[in-house]
């Protein structure tokens, strides 16, 4: 029994690693200008070109910080202010 | 409710009054002290499980305490997905080092051992394979709940590691110096490379 459980427990364990090993990665970073997208209700070029001075101007205020770093606190920026 | 008994490093052991009901339940309500000191003994070998990982992940573990559903550790600290997964496992992981230990000990041709050390070591084989079980069950708040996460994130961090590997061309350290003038294909190749590998850097430091 205690076999059993232990081979069932490995088994799980290798297939869920073989599925995140054999998935191809999203582009989280698409994911989240999509969402911005989504959550200003602007058309997409208007979106597009809103999105790139709010990231220049937070790179300004936090220097040093990844694109999806920026990207993500505007997302939950507007996330929190449609609350 | 719950009181402190003792300090495992400088981690609170709390007992909480439910673990009471809970050891009842465990022995049928009987009075079974030997098995009530293994399932202890179990418990706390799980919560100190996580509290190592905690640890190793770069959070604190604030203290452990015996409830009448087993245990909890209470933890703090900023965790990447990968770590809280991991903490998640560590309970598991400490209970597996007990069964490995306990199944050496029962394979011996003859275990010299008393009943009592025969109750403790039939919980530390079958009692504790099920505790594994039952825990890694996909249900909150049941451990498996966050632990199953695991398996994936590291398949997901192995495809990336591999695929960087993969994309780094294997040249001769020693061959002639390539022609890197603008407009070569030497040129083109390497700008791809280094916008590929910028590209990976990017992402590997944007994933938790």
């Amino acid at each position: 029994m205690i076999l059993a459980i232990l081979t069932t427990i490995a088994a799980v364990f290798v297939a869920l690693f073989a599925i995140g090993f054999l998935t191809p990665p999203g582009d989280p970073i698409a994911a989240l200008k999509q969402r911005y997208r989504v959550l200003s209700r602007m058309p997409p070029a208007q979106a597009e070109e809103a999105l790139q001075e709010r990231v220049e101007s937070l790179a300004k205020r936090f220097p040093g910080k990844s694109y999806r770093w920026y990207l993500q606190w505007l997302v939950t920026d507007l996330q929190r202010a449609k609350r | 409710m719950s009181f402190t008994l003792f300090h495992v490093g400088r981690v609170p052991v709390r007992f909480h009054w439910s673990i009471l009901l809970g050891l009842a339940v465990f022995s049928g309500f009987r009075i079974d002290p030997v098995g009530w000191f293994g399932v202890l003994g179990l418990i706390l070998v799980h919560e100190l499980g996580h509290a190592l990982v905690v640890r190793w992940a770069g959070a604190e573990a604030e203290a452990i305490e015996f409830t009448g559903f087993g245990g909890l550790c209470h933890w703090r600290g900023e965790v990447s997905a990968v770590g809280r997964a991991a903490i998640a496992w560590g309970g598991v992981w400490g209970q597996l080092v007990v069964l490995a230990v306990a199944l050496a000990i029962q394979a011996l041709p003859e275990p010299p051992l008393s009943p009592t050390a025969l109750r403790l070591l039939d919980i530390a084989t079958s009692s504790n394979a099920w505790m594994i079980a039952l825990n890694l069950l996909p249900l909150r708040p049941l451990d498996g709940r966050e632990a199953w996460a695991l398996p994936g994130l590291l398949g997901r961090a192995a495809r990336r590691r591999l695929s960087f590997y993969r994309d780094v061309p294997h040249q001769p350290l020693d061959g002639p110096e390539p022609d890197l003038a603008p407009g070569s294909p030497h040129a083109d190749a390497a700008r791809e490379l280094a916008s590929q590998l910028l590209t990976d850097a990017r992402r590997s430091e944007d994933t938790p």
